[in-house]
């Protein structure tokens, strides 16, 4: 059982694993950048490996890099955080391969996972609800294909197996446009993900992007932790989630959260991974599974009071999973605001010299960020810089908490999308609750009519 | 080699004006590298030709043409991909809007354009290099 981890990523989530292996007696090897090398936590490390320079290719990408930097620390174990080589089951593989342990599970569910038709194959059949449309690769013949697209109804998305994360896709709205199409997005998806497989889906016009959250031991144990929505979203990228999702019943979250604790027990899921659907008039469709830990996690601790990253992490140990379902009780809401460092108007990158950091605290508050006073926040990563996240008895609570929160926030030196969170909590719509994931970029639009 | 003995060779090649080290004792190899200081790396051969304006603290009528600078902090490209000709070299025509070199920041690639038309009269960056928001990138005429 490994007692020392190798963090293979960097920023808040390669802090937050740092805290959660410390929690848990665990040693921790943090690689970094050369641009990295200055950042607090990687100083908090119990061993800190430069793997290269600043550009990811040669660095976070870099598997050998990797690899060597534990066999030279004595680190049986590599967590690669989300994002970077989170979701590679090559990376899974080769970790495997050098006797180490892959903090997430078996390379073959990644890769099944990985594949959109496969996956969506596998939860067909593990009687998780899809979205309308075929669970095969399209048909080469363009009459099959036009058959296809009419037995579903316009309007379609055209999507590349390989894609995801709202990449590779289009929307076609008539059978005159279909052929076009898929010829465009097949060279789009040969070029960007070496596969120019595509499959064809019913286009939900105004759907809500709602995610299961899954826990599972290498025993045969599975469970779900409640739904997370994570509908407002700008150009595919979340901005703001909440957990659990506002006026959805309780009673058909849980049996769709069954059918994911089931689909995992059925293809030996092991680790923690989300399930994500879109939601439309009272019923869920699934999208695609990420098979890592994410971004929004936070949310979810807060609404079960459990620790995710260590329960990732004590589960790649092959503990037996204590919880069971019914020990996992929802308790309030929670949201997150992730904060970036991009212009609040023109969504412009803004890396740069922080000159003040403060920080918001109180009941219910908490931060997640690797920031601090003098931090120089590198041009070559994800503009995230901390994940503001608040906890209360009900939403309003939640809400309230958070924009105190955001008011105590205090970033001097870069512009960062504070004030775009503080205008959404100040949005009635979305403080209804319930927005779909066109919301945000029609505000944004109505804003400022550029 | 233990970490004192590394850290005695790293000052060492500090204070000298060397810009490597090599040094080996039993099967142990370091070698250790300097970045050569902005004075040197403007005199490498093919950028002699140009004046170096940063470093020449120039009296403001001596200077010519106008400067196209960074609208952001980020790492400069001057060819559209890795092995491709630059958008651009020294003496070449632009026009108004054309695309001088794109600015990397966060996963994002922003043009720097030409605001009007002329002709490049200088390239005061270096490729692949880190920049700051408002440095003087290009000297047009």
């Amino acid at each position: 059982m490994f007692d020392k981890v190798l963090i293979a990523n960097r920023g808040e989530i390669a802090l937050r694993i740092q805290r959660a292996c410390h929690g848990l007696g665990l040693k921790t090897v943090v690689v970094h950048s050369e641009a990295d090398r200055h950042a607090q936590y990687v100083q908090q490390a119990d061993q800190a490996l430069c793997i290269g320079p600043a550009s990811p290719t040669h660095s976070y990408l870099n598997q050998s890099a990797l690899l060597f930097a534990a066999k030279v620390s004595g680190a049986q174990a590599i967590h690669p955080g989300y994002g970077f080589l989170s979701e590679n089951a090559g990376f899974a593989e080769r970790i495997e391969a050098a006797g180490l342990t892959f903090i997430g599970p078996s390379a073959a569910c990644i890769r099944t996972m990985g594949d959109k038709v496969a996956a969506k194959r596998a939860m067909r059949e593990a009687g998780v609800p899809c979205v309308p449309g075929p669970d095969s690769v399209m048909p080469s013949d363009d009459a099959s294909i036009q058959a296809i697209a009419h037995d579903i109804g316009y309007p379609v998305i055209v999507k590349a197996a390989g894609g995801g994360g709202g990449r590779g896709m289009r929307v076609v709205n008539e059978a005159g446009a279909l052929l076009d199409a898929i010829a465009l997005t097949r060279e789009e998806a040969r070029l960007a993900f070496g596969n120019p497989e595509l499959y064809i889906e019913k286009f939900l016009g105004h759907p809500r992007h709602v995610e299961i959250q899954v826990l599972c031991d290498a025993h045969g144990h599975a469970i779900w932790l409640g739904c997370r929505d994570c509908s407002l979203q700008r150009r595919h990228q979340k901005v703001l989630e909440e957990a659990p999702a506002p006026g959805i019943d309780p009673a058909l979250i849980a049996q769709v959260g069954e059918r994911c604790a089931a689909a995992c027990r059925q293809m030996g899921y092991r680790g923690v991974g989300t399930f994500e659907f879109l939601y439309e008039d009272g019923e869920f469709f699934f999208i695609e599974m990420n098979t890592r830990l994410q971004v929004e996690h936070p949310v979810t601790e807060m609404t079960t009071g459990i620790d995710i990253v260590q329960q990732q992490v004590r589960m790649a140990r092959g503990e037996v999973l204590e919880l069971r379902q019914q020990d996992v009780q929802l308790n309030g809401h929670s949201l997150e605001c992730r904060i970036n460092a991009e212009d609040p108007i023109t969504f412009m990158p803004t890396p740069g010299l922080i000159q003040r950091w403060d920080v918001p605290g109180g009941f219910g508050v908490r931060v997640d960020s690797h920031v601090t006073t003098g931090y120089r926040v590198p041009p070559y990563y994800d503009s995230m810089v901390a994940k503001v996240i608040t906890h209360g008895a009900t939403r309003d609570e939640a809400m309230a908490r958070m924009r105190l929160a955001l008011s105590e926030l205090c970033v001097e030196g870069i512009s960062t999308n504070i004030p775009l969170h503080r205008e959404i909590l100040d949005d009635p719509t979305f403080c209804a609750g319930g927005v779909d994931i066109h919301h945000l970029e029609r505000w944004l639009q109505q804003r400022s009519p550029t | 080699m233990d970490s004192e003995r590394i850290k005695g060779l790293i000052d060492l090649l500090a204070e000298s004006d060397l810009l490597e080290l090599s040094f080996t004792e039993g099967d142990s190899t370091i070698r250790l590298f300097k970045q050569a200081g902005q004075a040197v790396v403007r005199e490498l051969p093919g950028e002699s030709a140009e004046p170096a304006p940063r470093v020449v603290v120039a009296p403001a009528q001596a200077v010519t043409g106008v400067e196209v600078k960074a609208s952001l902090y980020g790492v400069l490209h001057l060819t559209p991909a890795a092995g491709e000709a630059p958008f651009v070299a020294v003496g070449d025509a632009v026009e108004a809007g054309q695309t001088l070199a794109v600015l990397e920041a966060m996963k994002m690639f922003h043009p720097v354009k030409a605001k009007a038309a002329g002709h490049v009269i200088a390239i005061l960056a270096q490729s692949g290099t880190e920049v700051e928001a408002g440095q003087a990138l290009f000297r047009l005429g």
